[in-house]
């Protein structure tokens, strides 16, 4: 039983671990850093914190970052001591799932970061999300180590 | 003699046996003057005597009846005074008319006075008596013998009277044969001359009769053209009056009726005004919908209001929810000691999700109701707009209606004015037309009697014809005539005169044609 953290991009759910997830706040503006990765949003001055903003609607196949909606909040991921702030469409829910009800996907799609699949209640179906690829901790990092 | 009066025929017809007669009377006159005279002669003198002669014989008579009686009373009483005196008159008258010897006279008195003397003598003696008896006889004698002379005189005075008076009586048979004569002599002039003047003036009244006739068969045709005329054109006066009476019942029609379309034209027109003032309060009604409306709209920002606030209510149940993620993720980071926290931010969670249901339910709702607001709004202002639209387009028809309902009514007034100038001219025509027709009518009755008085003058004017026919039988005879005419003309008081074969003229005859024929009209005259 672990919870998890469900939240909607794009009109699909997505949940990562609760333990991932840090703060959600709501959403504050963003300074624009140019960037060559087009995932790096820029910045944002959460409590006089400077957080990364990544945009992962492009790994979603989304689309840039549309227009903030009013349900629109900034999720802030704690990973491996990179925060990093997600803008998320909506905030839903947090879910206590079963490891077992979690079915496997790694192998049937060849997707980056949905790692699985959980069905509720209600029948819907929640794409468990591999935050680190989700969240590019790989490009942090580089982009830590090269700084 | 030429063209004398009747008169001096008839002067001269009287005048010549007077001028006989009073020749015969004159030679007559004397005759019967003698005549007259020897009668006169008679009575003065022969039958004088003759009646003298018979007094005093009587008177002797009667003496002497008295004296023989030989009364010496008597002799001396008035009666034989009286006879005396009777005697002596006549004695006087006598001698007067006594033509012969008047010695004879006086022998008769003496006789007498001697006769009378001794008859008043007393003394009475026989020789006195025979004396008496002689002198009587002797008186008597002498008395007859005066009478018988007188006689004999009054005979010869007959015969010579006789005479004259056979003379008087052939003077008057030989005057009457010879005045007899000369009047049948003379009368037969005259009445040949009379004759000859009367033919003359039958013939001219002949002549003119004639003309009279043709001249009123002429003047019956024309009235009875003028007559047919006439009545041909009462007949159009009658038709014309009732095409008047039908025209102008027309145009009382058109007057009634452009009453009617006055007064439904003012009707009309009221109504529209009325139309008009209810569409202004329609329009004003529908501003107040439009009024409402806006409340309604206002009732919407109400609403939205309400949505706004539930929209806050929202943020409020975001943030909430948020908090409670917060809480959840911090009660997960506490671990252990989070538990309890945990529950409180699943319940924190759980409330925000009630809330934010109720709060999108009511955001629903809102919305629902806001749309339905919205869709009533703008189908009230669509309704409202189309219906201004509409109350705008009926109020400028209603004003068009108005304004041609008002120029109907104006039209309608001018018809209405000129129908009643027509109709008053159609009654003047009328008037006129029934004045025309009083006229021909009496036109009419004027050609009857126009063409009564010309068949009188026709029936006139063969009277006339007839008469001088009569004159001419009178003048002519009845067998043949002077002038060739055939017997076989006749008049009778109504039937044609046929005039046939008169002269060989051709104008004579075209003008018996038309005669007959316009007699033939004549004739039928009778069937009216």
């Amino acid at each position: 039983m672990k919870k998890y953290f469900v939240f909607i991009m794009g009109e699909k759910r997505f949940a990562v671990p609760m333990l991932e997830v840090e703060e959600v706040v709501l959403p504050i503006e963003i300074s624009v850093i140019p960037e060559q990765e087009k995932c790096l949003k820029g910045v944002v001055n959460l409590r006089g914190e400077i957080v990364t903003v990544v945009d992962i609607k492009i790994k979603l196949g989304l689309g840039e970052t549309s227009i903030i909606d009013r349900k629109t909040c900034f999720v802030i991921f704690n990973l491996e001591g990179h925060k990093v702030a997600v803008m998320v469409d909506e905030v839903e829910d947090v879910v206590q799932m079963e490891e077992t009800e979690i079915k496997d996907v790694r192998d049937l799609r060849k997707t980056k970061f949905v790692e699985g699949i959980y069905r509720t209640k209600n029948d819907q179906l929640i794409l468990i999300a591999n935050t680190r690829k989700l969240l590019e901790i790989d490009l942090l990092e580089k982009i830590r180590n090269a700084a | 003699m030429k063209k004398m009066k009747i008169s001096h025929y008839l002067w001269i017809l009287v005048f010549l046996p007077i001028f006989i007669l009073s020749g015969m009377f004159y030679l007559g006159q004397s005759s019967l003057a003698s005549v007259g005279n020897f009668m006169d002669k008679l009575y003065r003198h022969p039958y004088a005597v003759s009646s003298s002669i018979k007094d005093i014989k009587g008177g002797i008579l009667e003496l002497q009846c008295l004296n023989l009686e030989d009364d010496q009373s008597l002799l001396n009483s008035r009666k034989v005074e009286n006879i005396d005196r009777n005697i002596e008159k006549s004695i006087e008258v006598l001698k007067t008319s006594y033509l012969g010897e008047r010695e004879h006279v006086l022998k008769l008195e003496s006789k007498y006075k001697m006769w009378i003397d001794t008859l008043f003598e007393r003394k009475s003696s026989s020789t006195d008596a025979d004396k008496k008896n002689l002198h009587y006889n002797d008186l008597l004698a002498n008395v007859e013998s005066i009478n018988m002379y007188a006689d004999s005189k009054g005979k010869d005075f007959y015969l010579k009277a006789s005479a004259y008076r056979n003379q008087a009586t052939s003077i008057f048979i030989y005057t009457v044969i010879g005045s007899i004569i000369i009047l049948i002599f003379a009368s037969s002039l005259i009445s040949k001359r009379l004759n000859s003047e009367v033919f003359a003036i039958m013939l001219k009244l002949k002549r003119g009769g004639e003309v009279v006739l043709n001249e009123s068969n002429e003047i019956t045709k024309s009235s009875k053209t003028l007559s047919d005329g006439t009545n041909d054109s009462a007949s159009a006066l009658q038709e014309s009056a009732s095409s008047m009476e039908e025209l102008s019942a027309m145009v009382k029609n058109n007057v009634l009726q452009a009453q009617k379309s006055k007064d439904l034209s003012q009707e009309m027109e009221e109504s529209a005004k009325l139309v008009c003032e209810k569409t202004t309060e329609l329009i004003g009604s529908m501003d107040r919908i439009s009024e409402s409306n806006q409340d309604i709209a206002s009732l919407v920002f109400a609403i939205e209001e309400i949505a706004e606030k539930t929209k806050i209510i929202d943020d409020i149940v975001f943030q909430t929810k948020i908090l409670s993620f917060n809480a959840s993720v911090e009660a997960e980071r506490a671990g252990e000691f989070g538990r309890g926290f945990s529950v409180v931010a699943q319940e924190v969670s759980n409330l925000a999700k009630m809330s934010g249901r109720a709060s999108t339910e009511i955001a629903v709702i809102v919305k629902n109701s806001v749309k339905n607001a919205q869709v009533i709004y703008e189908s009230n202002k669509s309704r409202v707009e189309n219906g201004t639209f509409l109350v705008n387009d009926t109020a400028s028809f209603i004003k068009k209606i108005e304004d041609d309902s008002k120029n109907i009514r104006q039209n309608v007034e001018q018809i209405l004015s000129a129908s009643q100038d027509q109709a008053a001219g159609i009654s003047q025509m009328n008037e006129a037309i029934s004045q025309l027709d009083q006229t021909t009518q009496l036109n009419a009755s004027m050609a009857t009697q126009s063409s009564n008085a010309s068949f009188e003058l026709n029936q006139q004017a063969l009277n006339l014809q007839s008469i001088v026919k009569e004159l001419e039988f009178l003048v002519k005879g009845q067998s043949r005539d002077q002038d060739g005419e055939t017997k076989n003309d006749q008049v009778s008081g109504g039937k044609v005169l046929l005039l046939q074969n008169r002269k060989n003229e051709k104008s004579e005859d075209k003008r018996n044609e038309e005669i007959k024929k316009i007699a033939n009209g004549a004739n039928s005259w009778d069937k009216i």
